[in-house]
């Protein structure tokens, strides 16, 4: 009965959730090395063995980063969270910012590439999602499968996107699903990226995290898909792993 | 009249994008009529690629408008029911109704399971459940029947028939095959339930429901059982055998197995080359992921220097075996060992075992000289070396994680080594140049044999509170070592007219024991004061007392021996080192900063008595107290430049050899003569190193700067008697410092195709002795520039052209006449070739220049190796190869060098030319390719 209970509930609280003014999700963005050396097209199945057994589970302790994503009717901040390191050293590098506006359907993105910093004020990118017949859940939100051709890293991402949550987007700047996107996985594993924590905020009005400048050099989307599509085929043909100095 | 018109126009439009546009409308209900309100419907093409989505009005109502493609799929999404997919087809008019669509109901227990679990072990895949057996616990050894008890929403009866949603489970599979026979009942009695990954139900499926995934009622349901994915489990290995000229043999051979828990390997080597040896790539398989915990003795606060190559070959981890690589002389290696680690939750354990047995022989010419006040000395010796030793090394480790933040690490090695050294031959000294003043005749041996076992533990405890951790370590070292030598000496003085003055002859065996217990306690707390800022202190304990031995005695004519109390020592001796410190660290967006600071104490016993105590007999007892200042700083300060920059102060004692009161006449023209009174030696050490890179043009520059000076240094006093006999004693000195400075820069003039990588080191510093009471002061000045290209103009060929000199120019205060400045040159040039389908050609041409100005020395070694091989068997597994190693019998080794007052220099002969046939197997497939490994800028 209780159970029950809790279900009827479940299902008010989410059909209550459409009419919500905004939120906050907390995603978790794990970079797998390993599963992305192991795919490099150069090394020999033994390389690529060696690689599994010697640090295979050095990658247990690794933790991911921390993203939040903060929207409202007008928009959306997506970014990397503050956090304290355990052992008191700090090797992070500057992440990426995704910044989009709902109402004018542009992005604000700060992109790092290779050291340089982009600012990318463009329509927010169109998907070509293929929706998929799985379900899983997600934080208590049951999600659809959705999958999209990267033709920039040639991978396969999936998303996993609830229509309980409103808002069509989702981390690192993904939307266009009727949903919000909770889970994305680059290349079966190379990238996970999963909503920890979420928060649904009704009666207040949400204040996007905004960052206190906003300097780089502009750029359009198909410039930075360029350049980056160059530097990956560049590393391939040189052997040597495109990743280590470029985000995923 | 306008308005009409433009009327006109619009009504046309509309009227060709309807022709071509149509709408489809529906009603979404449950299975009991009432209406789904707010349901998602989405609106696909038959590729199932997103077009459109809604979301249904309060009578379960949706509408899509303008709509173009012929054939379109429909899927609808609502809380708690399947999925449903409807195909459309375009309709002849511009409206398409789809009239009632009923949305069934998931059942209740399944959809509880997916709401509460977070990692969802049950998921819907159109109309199949699927569960996720990691996630249900069950008995070990338990079948796949009881796992299936445990799963919501399937009945499992007492004769095994299966329930799912309430219809019968009439068929299972495995794997999608069928499992013996297709009665559910055998599988589920006999299939453990270890080995289940996944189940899966689903109704029985026609041609349409896979397309569409659309459910069509069916009154039988089909199980299929996933068997874990083994993908873990793997094994690769290879084993190269070849045959020379010149009685050559190698022997290479390397295994692992693995799974997600198991890691077994085994490596051996056999050869008499000295090439095919241990790398690091074997040290990478033959330790699995064993490999990042290989030193947990780690001393806590902030880094001292760190002396690795002064542990003893018995005190040598097993890992660094893996790169010796001293293969002048005659060598011979036979390697064996085997490595286990069990890695599971919260247990890992390892094993290894490690077997050496080593040989070189060595010709060796030596050519020193060496300056005193008035004259010098050329010492020209002829000898012959003949090393082996055979060790067996065990290391142990067992890790046990608590939990996330509790950790606990133990390990217990042990070893055994032995090694024989023998060394015979001559020498000759002349004074100025030309005048004999003595020669040696020398025959000496030792025979070594250590015993050592090490054990640790270590316990790391993190708290739930970032940045706040306590870590506490132990370590105890204990060694026996026995020592026999044999020297023996015929030794015949000259006087300044060149006529024999004496003769002695030393024939003595020493016995020397020595044991030695070192324990070590370390502990550290960390507390985060702000988000950026933390505060730590450390405390470190290490202790090492040594017990030894040294009984000398005299082989007389008839043979019999007699102890020379003189020479004699027993010792003991106890140093012992309390450090506290505290270090205050900032640590933010990639910038990391720190200063601390340590008070170090140093207590020194010692007791040196000769057996017979009235001839020798002193003690130690010396305390130091010290202040040791750190600071550092490390950081990303733009996105591509790297800086980071130190200051510390390190502190060394003194080695027990220096501190020893024992005469060691093992050279009787060198006698050397410890100091029991030395002091520490404090050496200031800063640098900075600096690295910008342009990742996208594959361009990068360095540099590293480094400055140290020392206080309390510990140079030699020397004596030279009439006799030529020089007496030696370490003494502390102040003075001394050393600059170096490297920079670099690499690039590509064509990317992938042609790269340029340069580089320059120099250093200067000035070291210190005492000659006959007169300081003798010595600057050098090293110069080592660097230049390697490479060219690869395609996948079959590949060029790698290098040049490095070594130019050293010494100057000495008192002998500047003496002033030296050695150049070596070397040139390798690598031509790699696939230059037929499965066959390939690798040669090299190294060029070596010696130049010594002043000593007349200019020696030229050229060394070609040519080797061609072909790739045999299917997936390319084997190999043979045919290599000529130094093609034109050039091969020697040269070594230059000066000090303080001596320059030196030696050529080892070493194996020359010999042919090879050779022949390689590899599990996973040789992989021959004409580049190096090399794929950093």
């Amino acid at each position: 009965m209780q159970k029950s209970l809790l279900f009827i509930f479940l299902i008010l609280g989410s059909l209550s959730q459409s009419f919500a003014q905004g939120g906050k999700i907390v995603y978790n963005r794990k970079y797998n090395w390993i599963n992305i050396a192991t795919k490099l097209p150069y090394l020999s199945q033994e390389e690529k063995d060696r690689i599994k057994t010697y640090w295979g589970k050095e990658d247990e302790d690794n933790k991911g980063t921390n993203f939040l994503l903060t929207y409202n009717d007008s928009g959306s901040v997506y970014k990397e969270m503050e956090k304290v390191e355990n052992l008191g050293y700090d090797w992070s590098d500057e992440e990426d910012i995704f910044i989009r506006d709902f109402d004018q359907k542009t992005t604000k993105d700060i992109r790092i590439l290779l050291g340089k910093k982009y600012v990318i004020e463009d329509d927010i990118p169109r998907y070509k999602w293929k929706i998929l017949n799985e379900l899983k859940d997600i934080g208590g939100y049951v999600c659809m499968k959705a999958e999209l051709k990267d033709t920039i890293n040639d991978v396969v991402i999936q998303a996993w996107f609830t229509d309980k949550l409103p808002g069509s987007l989702g981390p690192e700047g993904f939307g266009g699903l009727p949903g919000t996107i909770l889970a994305l996985d680059f290349n079966d594993d190379d990238v996970n990226i999963i909503a920890t924590k979420i928060e649904v905020i009704e009666d207040d009005k949400v204040e996007l995290p905004f960052p206190k400048k906003i300097k780089g050099k502009p750029l359009k989307y198909a410039e930075y898909y360029a350049k980056k599509k160059k530097h990956i085929l560049l590393s391939i043909e040189g052997k040597r792993n495109p990743y280590w100095e470029m985000r995923y | 009249m306008k308005n009409i018109f433009s009327l006109i126009v619009l009504l046309l439009l509309s009227l060709v994008t309807q022709a071509q546009r149509y709408e489809v409308k529906g009603t979404l209900q449950d299975t009991l009529g009432e209406p789904l309100i707010a349901a998602t419907v989405m609106l696909m093409d038959m590729d199932s690629i997103l077009l459109d989505y809604t979301q249904t009005d309060t009578k379960g109502a949706f509408i899509f408008k303008g709509i173009k493609e012929k054939n379109c799929l429909l899927k609808t999404s609502y809380l708690g029911y399947f999925p449903l997919t409807v195909a459309i087809q375009q309709p002849n008019d511009t409206k398409l109704d789809l009239g009632v669509l009923k949305m069934t109901e998931i059942a209740k227990e399944l959809m509880e399971v997916v709401i509460k679990e977070a990692r969802a072990p049950l998921r819907l895949k159109g109309d199949t459940v699927e569960y996720d057996a990691s996630q249900f616990k069950v008995p070990e050894g338990s079948t796949l029947e009881a796992l299936l008890r445990r799963l919501p929403g399937l009945e499992v009866s007492q004769e095994g028939d299966i329930q799912a949603d309430g219809k019968g489970v009439t068929k299972l599979t495995v794997d999608g095959k069928t499992f013996f026979s297709d009665d559910p009942k055998f599988a589920i009695k006999n299939l453990p339930a270890e080995g289940v990954s996944k189940v899966q139900v689903f109704d029985k499926k026609d041609e349409e429901a896979l397309l569409t995934g659309k459910s069509t009622p069916s009154d039988e349901k089909t199980m299929n059982v996933e068997l874990k994915d083994e993908f873990k489990k793997g094994g690769f290995g290879k084993v190269t055998a070849g045959v020379g000229t010149e009685n050559r043999k190698e022997l290479k051979g390397n295994y692992n197995k693995f799974d997600s828990k198991n890691q077994l390997s085994l490596v051996g080597v056999a050869n008499n080359t000295g090439r095919n040896g241990l790398s690091w790539n074997d040290r990478q398989d033959f330790m699995g992921s064993n490999n990042v915990d290989d030193n947990d003795d780690y001393d806590y606060g902030f880094a001292n220097w760190r002396y690795y190559n002064q542990e003893s070959s018995l005190e040598s981890k097993i890992g660094n075996a893996f790169w010796s690589g001293n293969n002048d002389g005659f060598p011979r290696y036979v390697i064996g060992g085997i490595n286990y680690n069990y890695d599971h939750k919260k247990n890992k354990v390892s094993g290894r075992y490690f077997f050496q047995n080593n040989g070189n022989d060595k010709d060796i010419l030596t050519d020193s000289r060496t300056f005193l006040s008035e004259y010098f000395l050329d010492n020209h010796s002829t000898e012959n070396q003949g090393k082996s030793s055979v060790s067996h090394k065990v290391e142990t480790r067992y890790q046990y994680d608590f939990d996330s933040l509790l950790t606990a690490i133990a390990t217990l090695d042990f070893s055994k080594a032995n090694t024989s050294d023998n060394q015979q031959g001559q020498a000759e000294i002349f004074r100025d140049g030309d005048l004999l003043s003595s020669s040696t005749e020398f025959n000496n041996s030792s025979e070594i044999d250590g015993r050592l076992m090490n054990t640790s533990l270590l316990l790391r405890k993190k708290f739930k509170k970032a940045g706040r951790s306590i870590g506490v370590n132990g370590s105890y070292l204990k060694t026996d070592i026995t020592d026999f030598q044999k020297r023996f000496s015929d030794n015949q003085f000259y006087n300044l007219s060149g006529i024999l003055d004496s003769t002695l002859s030393i024939k003595q065996l020493n016995y020397d024991t020595l044991d030695k217990t070192v324990y070590k306690v370390n502990a550290l707390m960390s507390e985060p004061l702000t988000k950026k800022w933390f505060f730590k202190v450390f405390y470190n304990l290490s202790s090492r007392e040594e017990n030894g031995d040294r009984y000398v005695k005299d082989q007389n004519e008839d043979n019999s021996l007699t102890l020379n109390n003189g020479l004699s020592r027993l010792y003991q001796n106890t140093i012992t080192n309390h450090r506290i410190g505290s270090i205050i660290s900032y640590a933010h967006k990639g910038i990391n900063f720190s200063v601390g600071g340590a008070r170090q104490l140093f207590d020194l016993n010692g007791h040196y008595a000769s057996p017979d105590v009235t001839l020798f007999n002193g003690r130690v007892e010396k305390k130091y107290r010290v202040w040791l200042p750190n600071v550092s700083f490390g950081g990303a300060i733009t996105r591509n430049t790297w800086l980071s920059a130190e200051y510390t102060v390190a502190v060394r004692e003194p080695t027990i050899e220096n501190l020893l009161p024992v005469v060691d006449y093992s050279n009787p023209l060198y006698i050397k003569e410890g100091n029991p009174d030395l002091l520490p030696t404090y050496n200031n050490y800063t640098s900075l190193w600096f690295n910008h890179s342009w990742p996208a043009d594959a361009i990068r520059i360095y540099m590293s700067i480094g400055y140290s000076s020392s206080k309390n240094q510990i140079i030699q006093n020397q004596t030279v008697d009439e006799n030529l006999v020089t007496r030696s004693k370490p003494i502390n000195f102040d003075g001394g410092n050393e600059v170096w400075v490297t920079t670099g820069i690499s690039f590509p003039i064509i990317r992938n195709k042609l790269k340029v990588r340069t580089s320059l080191y120099t250093t200067k510093n000035n070291s210190f002795s005492i000659v006959n009471d007169v300081l003798n002061e010595t600057n050098s000045l090293k110069w080592w520039p660097n230049l390697y290209i490479e060219i690869l103009p395609s996948d079959k060929v590949a060029i790698y052209a290098n040049s490095n000199l070594s130019i050293n120019n010494t100057e000495y205060n008192i002998h500047t006449s003496q002033n030296q400045n050695i150049i070596t040159q070397n040139y390798n040039i690598d031509f790699n070739a696939n230059f037929a389908k499965g066959w390939f050609w690798n040669s090299t041409l190294r060029y070596a220049l010696y130049k010594n100005e002043r000593f007349g020395i200019e020696q030229n070694v050229p060394i070609i190796n040519l080797s061609v091989y072909k790739q045999i068997l299917k997936g390319n597994k084997a190999e043979i190869r045919l290599s000529l190693y130094d093609a034109l019998n050039k091969n020697i080794s040269v070594n230059q060098s000066t000090s303080v007052s001596r320059v030196f220099s030696s050529t080892t002969f070493s194996l020359a030319r010999y042919v090879m046939l050779s022949f390689s197997y590899n599990i996973k497939g040789m992989k021959s390719t004409v580049t190096k490994n090399d794929n950093y800028w």
